[in-house]
């Protein structure tokens, strides 16, 4: 098929990016998102003729039930000649039920009452995020008035390719939700094309159109369908089997090396590389739903089809180790929140197809391995190398990843007596963001003013049907952008005389484009706050709806310069809480938001009076091991210190405001 | 629930400060592990009963112990010097306990045996004993004989050791390695299953149970 006859399938809801309201005022009588019974003579062009065009008839009312064949009825020909097309068409309604953020419950007959319509898309972590855009001088709709409108239908026939649509309008999409009626409202009409686009593309990729017996079939597995629901299961899990079976993935990609040496960090960047290009690469770019710096998500046909092993062959020949969470499902079944889904799935009597599994992708490990054993990965035969009079055995993975440059070659030079450094990283918890984002969105159907007509029954179904993947993939967006923005405003902060506080030498990012992870000099508790001020403002600019359970955490690992690499690496990988800091041998700390707002705005750094008592309130908890007797000590100095008693109250132990206190003081850290 | 087609012996050690090493060669830091991988129980019961073929494992029990740091220089002998200051992390108990405790299943087989007669004895386990680390007294609790479960493995243990641990499956292995001397002077490092790895056995090698599907691999 040439590029012009090309099918587009992010174009099917081009729809939704035309201001209904501006143009019935304008005079032009529209009804819907689809315009497959619009009379053109309104606006004096003719009705597109694009592959493309036909998508707009999967909202045809005779084409819309779940079960109606798509390929072969007489109404489908009717409205769609072509079988080609009309299996494209087929697959784009499949794709576009995976990537519903709520469950298409109407279209199965369900009726359910849902909450009022907005024009912006409804951030759960972000509620703001329309408003502020559109007093930036921003617009959700390019298609505003007769012109423009009219140009909608020329793009869809001249419209080439899904990246030439996001480039064109890219800026529309993203404002624009995927349904403009509350709940529906939480999914950017970008994010919403990317996932339908994606899935498409691997569904058609592994399907065939037949012609069996006179009928037209899509084959994927030997399993012949004709419509939606044979192929995806009806989506009540109690209700119809579906035959095609696929995968969500989940894929954290680790790694055996321990960081001896700063070249070692050099594994970031093969790690970076290697998700980079195979995101992009032409074979695998349809997989990759979305991927943070540690973690891919892939939508992949059945084991039998592709094999996880071959298809990560370029990580596990770098030797990575891939553990993932491997959902095995109907596509009506299928979602990214897989231990709740399974569950639930697992209450119910039904002999439906769900399965969850927990794999490792390995290398290939032999059974023994004679000394010496690789002193980085420790997985295989370390061959003798020296280097600056210093022996050391590492295998030929471990020592291409030394010879591939030197990282953070300043660090090496930091030799400023009593000097600390602090490691710093930012991790983005998925199990945590899937907890968020249930507990946002079930806040917002409960809550907001837009639901407030709707019946608790109503509200239940509607949260019971909620389909997190798509909101994953906008929330992993804004994160990316949060990375971006604290590398860049790191560098414009100011100290008290307007001079940089942080420049390239004393905040170093070790490696090029990974955000996650920052070296840092530190002389004093200043240094530190700074930081911390500057994540914290950036967490309250674009996820200020989950502060109090951010999935995103910051962590800080202060020590001597020479401190063990590994050991800063042990700390900063595993996060407690939204805040935690370590400083080797002097205290440790994890805090949420909410308590880091109130030490903050409470412990004052100068207060050495306080400090005392402080220390002397540690050595009592130490002592009595009792609450009761430090609360008793906190009580009687309630006039002097008031403050440590409002603190207590807040869950706040003595330790924690002591170490809160140490950590961020003035003075030079000892 | 089916029960192991394994016995084990039950023991319990008491100590003030113990450290098995992570095995990283080349830093100056050593870390230490909360588990007693069945290399080390091996050498010491050959080192102390001269028994060369037992088969145990152990577990730090939780809220007995926390890590802390010790740093000494070592000496090179060869050379009349004083090498680079190591930091060795170690466990001692907890706040509020007396000593770091930890299980030991012990396989039950002929020459294991006589552990349960020797025992309560002094031993000694992991990393700096010259310096006072690791001498621990052992004690016999008692025979187990426990069910099969599907979980994650809490321990580590060559992979060829799983069919005496009674492992009747390997769901997914997590590999590492593990030293095994084949003489007084020489060894190999031998394919080993670590922590974190899903397994069907024994309850007692289980830290948590596995809830999702599964298909046979080993």
């Amino acid at each position: 098929m040439s590029d012009k006859n090309k099918f587009v399938p992010e174009l099917h809801d081009i729809g939704k990016l035309v201001d209904r309201q501006a143009l019935n005022q304008a005079g032009i009588q529209i009804t819907g998102h689809t315009f497959h019974d619009f009379d053109f003579s309104q606006i004096g062009v003719s009705q597109p003729f694009s592959p493309s065009w036909y998508a707009q008839y999967l909202e045809k009312d005779e084409l819309r039930p779940p079960d109606k064949d798509l390929l072969n009825s007489q109404e489908a020909k009717e409205y769609i000649p072509d079988p080609q097309i009309r299996a494209d068409v087929l697959i784009t309604k499949m794709a576009d039920g995976i990537s519903a953020a709520i469950s298409r419950l109407e279209l199965y007959g369900k009726r359910i009452h849902r909450g009022q319509v907005s024009e912006g898309v409804h951030k759960l972590w972000n509620a703001k995020f329309y408003e502020e855009k559109k007093q930036g001088g921003q617009y959700w709709s390019p298609f505003t008035d007769t012109e423009s409108f009219k140009g909608m239908f020329q793009y869809i026939d001249s419209c080439l390719s899904y990246q030439d649509f996001f480039r064109k309008y890219g800026e529309y999409l993203s404002l624009t939700p995927e349904d403009k009626t509350a709940p529906g409202n939480i999914v950017s009409l970008y994010t919403h094309l990317e996932l339908v686009g994606k899935i498409y593309r691997t569904l058609k990729k592994h399907s065939l159109l037949q012609l069996q017996n006179a009928q037209n079939i899509l084959l994927y597995n030997n399993q012949p369908i004709k419509s939606v629901q044979e192929a995806s299961g009806h989506i009540d899990p109690k209700e119809d089997q579906g035959k095609w079976i696929f995968r969500i993935v989940n894929c954290n990609i680790g790694f055996p090396q321990s960081f001896s040496r700063l070249q070692d960090l050099n594994v970031f960047r093969k790690r970076a590389d290697l998700i980079k290009a195979f995101s992009e690469d032409e074979n695998t770019k349809d997989y990759v739903l979305f991927f943070t710096d540690d973690l891919i998500c892939l939508f992949i046909p059945k084991d039998g089809e592709v094999r996880i092993q071959e298809l990560l062959d370029s990580f596990l020949e770098a030797r990575f180790i891939i553990d993932y969470k491997e959902m095995e499902a109907e596509l009506n079944l299928l979602t990214s929140s897989m231990k709740k889904a399974y569950e639930k799935f697992h209450s119910l009597s039904t002999t439906r197809h769900l399965k969850l599994y927990e794999k490792r992708a390995n290398f290939d490990f032999s059974p023994e391995i004679r000394p010496h054993l690789c002193d980085s990965c420790q997985m295989k035969h370390g061959k003798e190398r020296v280097k600056d009079q210093i022996y050391e055995y590492l295998c030929d993975t471990c020592y291409d990843i030394r010879e591939m440059g030197d990282p953070a070659r300043e660090y090496a030079k930091w030799e400023e007596k009593g000097l600390r450094a602090g490691w710093m990283k930012i991790t983005l918890d998925q199990e945590q963001l899937l907890r968020t984002l249930y507990r946002l969105y079930e806040e917002y159907v409960d809550t907001h003013s837009a639901m407030q007509s709707i019946s608790n029954s109503d509200k239940t179904v509607l949260k019971d049907s909620f389909r997190p993947l798509a909101v994953q993939m906008d929330f992993v967006k804004d994160y990316k952008l949060l990375l971006k923005a604290f590398n860049d405003q790191i560098y414009e902060i100011k100290d008290k005389e307007g001079n940089p506080f942080f420049i390239e030498e004393n905040f170093l990012y070790p490696i090029e484009g990974y955000y996650e992870f920052g070296i840092f000099k530190v002389y004093s508790g200043e240094d530190i706050l700074k930081v911390l001020d500057l994540f914290y403002n950036l967490l309250k600019e674009y996820f200020p709806e989950c502060l109090k359970d951010s999935p995103i955490k910051l962590s800080i690992s202060l020590a001597q310069v020479k401190y063990p690499y590994q050991e800063h690496w042990r700390f900063l990988s595993m996060p407690k809480n939204v805040i935690n800091i370590q400083s080797l041998g002097n205290s440790k700390l994890s805090i949420d938001i909410s308590q880091y707002k109130l030490l903050r705005e409470k412990i004052r750094r100068e207060d050495t009076k306080l400090s005392h008592f402080l220390h002397r309130l540690a050595d009592i908890e130490i002592e009595t091991k009792s609450d009761m007797t430090v609360m008793l000590e906190i009580f009687n100095n309630r006039k002097r210190f008031p403050v440590l008693l409002e603190l207590t109250q807040s869950e706040l132990s003595v330790n924690q405001i002591l170490d809160f206190y140490k950590l961020t003081r003035e003075v030079a850290i000892p | 629930m089916n029960e192991s087609n394994k016995t084990f012996l039950h023991f319990e050690v008491n100590t003030e400060a113990i450290a098995i090493g992570e095995r990283i060669k080349g830093g100056t830091y050593r870390p230490c592990i909360e588990t007693i991988p069945t290399s080390t129980l091996k050498g010491s019961f050959r080192d102390y009963f001269g028994l060369t073929d037992t088969l145990a494992i152990g577990f730090f029990r939780e809220g007995t112990y926390e890590k802390d740091t010790f740093t000494y220089a070592p000496f090179d002998t060869f050379l009349g010097t004083a090498k680079l200051p190591i930091s060795l992390e170690y466990l001692k108990p907890a706040n509020g306990t007396k000593a770091v405790i930890a299980d030991i299943y012990a396989v039950k087989m002929g020459t294991t045996e006589f552990l349960t007669k020797a025992a309560p004895t002094e031993i000694s386990l992991g990393a700096l004993k010259s310096k006072g680390f690791g001498r621990c007294e052992l004690r016999y609790i008692g025979e187990v004989k426990p069910y099969l479960k599907i979980g994650y493995l809490k321990g580590r243990f060559i992979e060829e050791e799983c069919a005496a641990f009674g492992i009747a499956k390997v769901i997914k292995p997590c590999y590492g390695y593990l030293f095994y001397p084949t003489s007084e002077v020489s060894g190999v490092y031998k394919r080993a299953l670590f922590e974190g790895s899903i397994i069907e056995g024994p309850e007692i090698l289980i830290k948590e149970e596995y809830k999702y599907d599964y298909k046979n691999i080993g």
